[in-house]
């Protein structure tokens, strides 16, 4: 999973480990994947959110502000940055 | 926070200054992150330095673990591995390409892992067996990511 700067802002994108199969998943910077790799928390306008790795429904975990996103090994937890 | 986005927790308060960049313990029990300035904007100069702590994951227990003076140290997610080895990036100030380095939980034995050289590298991560990473390399026109295994 990796970000891409584009003109007109971030990207979140996942690949293989072998670098194929590049998915544009939506907008964000700061992904991180959940321990069990279904969900993806990230940044966006300065507020957390998360996705599932396939795409699809954003949640919105903050409203006052956050960044730096770090899933628990156990995936109950998100730390973060506000 | 629970990863539904409730339970709000502070784990660092305004008397602990400028937090950021948590990255747990590979078990969970710990916290490792930056104390210090925050990132200047673009187009500015960093010009102070800042230091790496670890906490427990309750906010217990902060214990500053490395900070070297004059520089400005980077923590990314998944720093920290199964066997206990924290990896961070670390520049002198004025700031230069950082240089890629591992230490352990107390901060002993830190050690460069990967030298800026003549390329700016970026947001290393471990893999799940913690003998490789995951980074970005920057060259003058392009940045792409590359793994790199470690002793």
């Amino acid at each position: 999973m990796y970000t891409r700067v584009t003109g007109s802002g971030y990207e979140l994108w996942i690949v293989n480990a072998d670098g194929s199969g590049a998915t544009k998943i939506g907008g964000g910077f700061d992904p991180s994947w959940s321990p069990n790799a279904d969900t993806i928390a990230y940044t966006l306008d300065g507020e957390i959110y998360t996705i599932s790795s396939s795409g699809g429904s954003v949640t919105k975990l903050t409203t006052q502000g956050g960044d730096n996103p770090a899933w628990s090994p156990d995936g109950t937890k998100i730390a973060y940055a506000r | 926070m629970n990863s539904d986005g409730s339970g709000n927790t502070n784990l660092t308060s305004v008397s602990d200054g400028y937090c950021s960049w948590p990255s747990y313990s590979y078990d969970g029990t710990k916290i490792v992150y930056i104390k210090g300035e925050s990132p200047s904007a673009p187009g500015t100069e960093q010009t102070s330095s800042n230091e790496i702590w670890t906490m427990g994951s309750d906010g217990s227990s902060k214990q500053k673990i490395y900070g070297e003076g004059n520089t400005y140290n980077l923590i990314f997610q998944r720093a920290w591995n199964s066997s206990d080895k924290i990896l961070f990036m670390r520049t002198a100030i004025p700031l230069s390409p950082p240089d890629v380095w591992v230490m352990s939980p107390d901060g002993s034995g830190a050690t460069v892992v990967l030298d800026s050289d003549s390329y700016t590298y970026g947001d290393p991560v471990w893999n799940n067996a913690g003998d490789k990473i995951a980074i970005i390399k920057g060259e003058e026109t392009s940045q792409n990511v590359f793994i790199l295994s470690l002793p």
